[in-house]
Order: C-alpha cells, then sequence, then structure tokens
C-alpha cells in the first residue's frame, strides 16, 4: 500500500508539474497585475470576404476560420441593424469581428497578449463547451488535474500518517491549516 | 528538504482540496453568455441622499461605501436601467448584489443572489488581497465584463 501510494504521489506530482507552475504563475500575474505591464498588442485589418459567405454570424466566422487562419472559440454574437459583430477568441488573441451586410470586407481587430496573460486565459479556459479542439483538450486537462490535486493531497496525507515520527509536527501543521482554511471559509459563508 | 516537502503540503492541504474543487467545478459552468445569476434571495432598503454634482462613476461608488456589503469585492457594470435608475452590480464570494439607486424616494435597493456552496468555493479560491486594484487597473481594460466567477478580475 506505501509503496503503491508513494508511486501514485510521485506520478501524479510529475505528470501536473507544469500544468501547476502554469496555474500558480498565473495566479500571482492575477494579483499582481497591476504591477505588470500591460502586454496586449492591438492591430487592425480588413479582409476581403465573398458576401454571399456571410449568410450570418456563425457562417461568416466559419469561412474566417476556414480561408484566413482565424481559430479558436467564437463568442459573444450580435447581430444588429445588418451590421454583425463577434469574436473568434482562443487563450492569448482574440479577433473582433465587424461586418456590415452586403460588403465585401470585414473589419478585425486582433488583440495579442503575453505569455504571462495568456497564462491567465488557460487558467480560466474551462468546460465542456469549446467547439476550438485545443480548448477543449485543455479544459478537460483541467479536470484531470483538479482530480489530480485531490489525489496529490489524499496520497500525501497518507505517506505522512503512516511516518509515525512525524505525526506531532504534521499534525500542527494540518490542523493549523485546517483551522485557518475553514475558519476563512465559514466566516465568509456567514458573512 | 524532505520535511519541508512533508510540513509545506501539510501546512496548504486546506488550498489544495479547495483548488481541486474548484477546478472540477469550474469544468461543469456554462458557456459565456449562457450563465444565469442566481435568484433574489432578499432585499435591502436604505435611504441615502447623493451629494450634488457627481457623475454616476463617483455616484456609485458612494452608495456602495454606504451599501457597505459585507465580503464585497468591488463594484462593476455601473450603468442607467430601463427607468433611468442608477444601477451597479457588486461581487462578493456569497454571490451577485444588484444595486439601484432611485433617485426621487432617495432609497437605495440591493437584491441579494445568494449562489450555492459551489459557486461560493470557486469565489473564495479568487480572493486575494489586491482585487480591487486588479479590477479598477485592468480588468475593465482587458475585456468586457461578461460574468463575474473570478471576482472580476479576470479579462473573459
Amino acid at each position: 500500500m506505501f509503496l503503491w501510494m508513494r508511486n501514485t504521489h510521485l506520478i501524479l506530482g510529475l505528470a501536473f508539474f507544469f500544468f501547476a507552475i502554469i496555474f500558480a504563475v498565473s495566479s500571482l500575474v492575477i494579483i499582481y497585475r497591476p504591477w505588470l505591464p500591460d502586454s496586449r498588442v492591438d492591430t487592425e485589418q480588413t479582409i476581403k470576404i465573398d458576401a454571399a459567405a456571410a449568410t450570418s454570424p456563425r457562417a461568416l466566422a466559419l469561412e474566417l476560420m476556414r480561408n484566413h487562419d482565424f481559430e479558436g472559440d467564437l463568442r459573444q454574437v450580435s447581430e444588429e441593424d445588418g451590421v454583425m459583430k463577434f469574436r473568434i477568441v482562443r487563450p492569448g488573441t482574440h479577433a473582433i469581428f465587424e461586418y456590415t451586410e452586403g460588403s465585401d470586407a470585414v473589419q478585425v481587430k486582433t488583440q495579442r497578449w503575453g505569455w504571462t496573460e495568456t497564462f491567465v486565459q488557460l487558467h480560466v479556459n474551462h468546460g465542456f463547451h469549446h467547439e476550438f479542439l485545443p480548448a477543449s483538450v485543455w479544459a478537460e486537462l483541467s479536470l484531470l488535474g483538479s482530480i489530480a490535486l485531490l489525489l496529490f493531497g489524499a496520497s500525501g496525507l497518507y505517506l505522512w500518517f503512516v511516518l509515525h515520527e512525524e505525526r506531532l509536527i504534521g499534525s500542527v501543521l494540518l490542523v493549523l491549516g485546517l483551522v485557518y482554511g475553514l475558519t476563512s471559509l465559514i466566516w465568509s459563508r456567514m458573512a | 528538504m524532505k520535511k519541508l516537502h512533508m510540513w509545506s503540503g501539510l501546512l496548504t492541504f486546506t488550498a489544495f482540496v479547495v483548488w481541486g474543487i474548484t477546478g472540477i467545478y469550474a469544468i461543469f459552468l456554462p458557456a459565456p453568455g449562457e450563465w444565469k445569476p442566481p435568484e433574489v434571495s432578499s432585499r435591502r432598503e436604505f435611504s441615502f441622499a447623493a451629494p450634488g454634482n457627481l457623475d454616476d462613476k463617483e455616484l456609485a461608488k458612494r452608495i456602495f461605501g454606504a451599501a457597505e456589503l459585507k465580503m464585497a469585492g468591488g463594484h462593476y457594470n455601473v450603468h442607467r436601467d430601463d427607468d433611468q435608475n442608477l444601477a451597479f452590480n457588486v461581487f462578493t464570494s456569497n454571490g451577485p448584489r444588484n444595486v439601484t439607486y432611485f433617485e426621487d424616494k432617495k432609497r437605495v435597493l440591493v437584491e441579494f443572489r445568494d449562489g450555492g456552496l459551489g459557486g461560493f468555493v470557486s469565489s473564495m479560491h479568487t480572493a486575494h488581497s489586491r482585487r480591487d486594484d486588479a479590477r479598477d487597473d485592468h480588468h475593465v481594460a482587458g475585456g468586457e465584463v461578461k460574468r463575474c466567477f473570478y471576482g472580476c478580475a479576470i479579462p473573459i
């Protein structure tokens, strides 16, 4: 049992190491964002399209994905007074489109972030709703990573518990963490 | 090194559990644009006389201060509703609060929308001491606020 738990702890730790680093770095970016330079770079362009392909925002988005190398999830779709607006987003890059019905050109503003902000966008890339395959794979990896985190903690707890000489100081640290964490959670919930 | 590994793991065990639960919870969240806020769980009204010559942003800030909402991570989406009343949303770890100021009656209405336990743990995992700074300086600049699972600290 000990060996099995030790191997589980080790394998999970190694398998999700870089994954954990991305989440740790992005958490720091979220907290200290005001101290960091804004890495976003915006570019604008006009793309010629066949107006017949723009029967709806989704049809136009698919045309842009197939023939103009835009990749990502379709988001924030709106259509009003003959103007279609939507975004094609993936972590680190958001393309914002505006198209007037009947026109043969689409206005595109592309926002690109540096690696730190891309990590943040990976951090919040969740859910089973993605049409963009890499985003979907990443979200599923996030689920596995979260389950692994719980197993990692549980196996670590077991490995500590079987070391009798570490039980006293370990118990103190565990209780300190639990009391601090649970008090914060319960206090906040009751507020 | 072995002891440091063990001790730090034990001390942060609760955080690992919270992050693990949050990660599992997050994967089942609805797609952007499909999220619906929790139902109104309670309401509170109080009197508020606004000083003159304030723009909406400043007025919202004063009302937000006067409302003294607990566990509030900041206010956002300041706007005028269909009846031209000043309205804004407040993020708290227990769920969003919708605040409306009825200028003619000099009354503020706060609608509490308490979320479930999963949403609460998810919100708590975003709690950090610089949330207000993060939101004010970068969040609004980084993207439109469509929903606020992450303490309004992240462009979504």
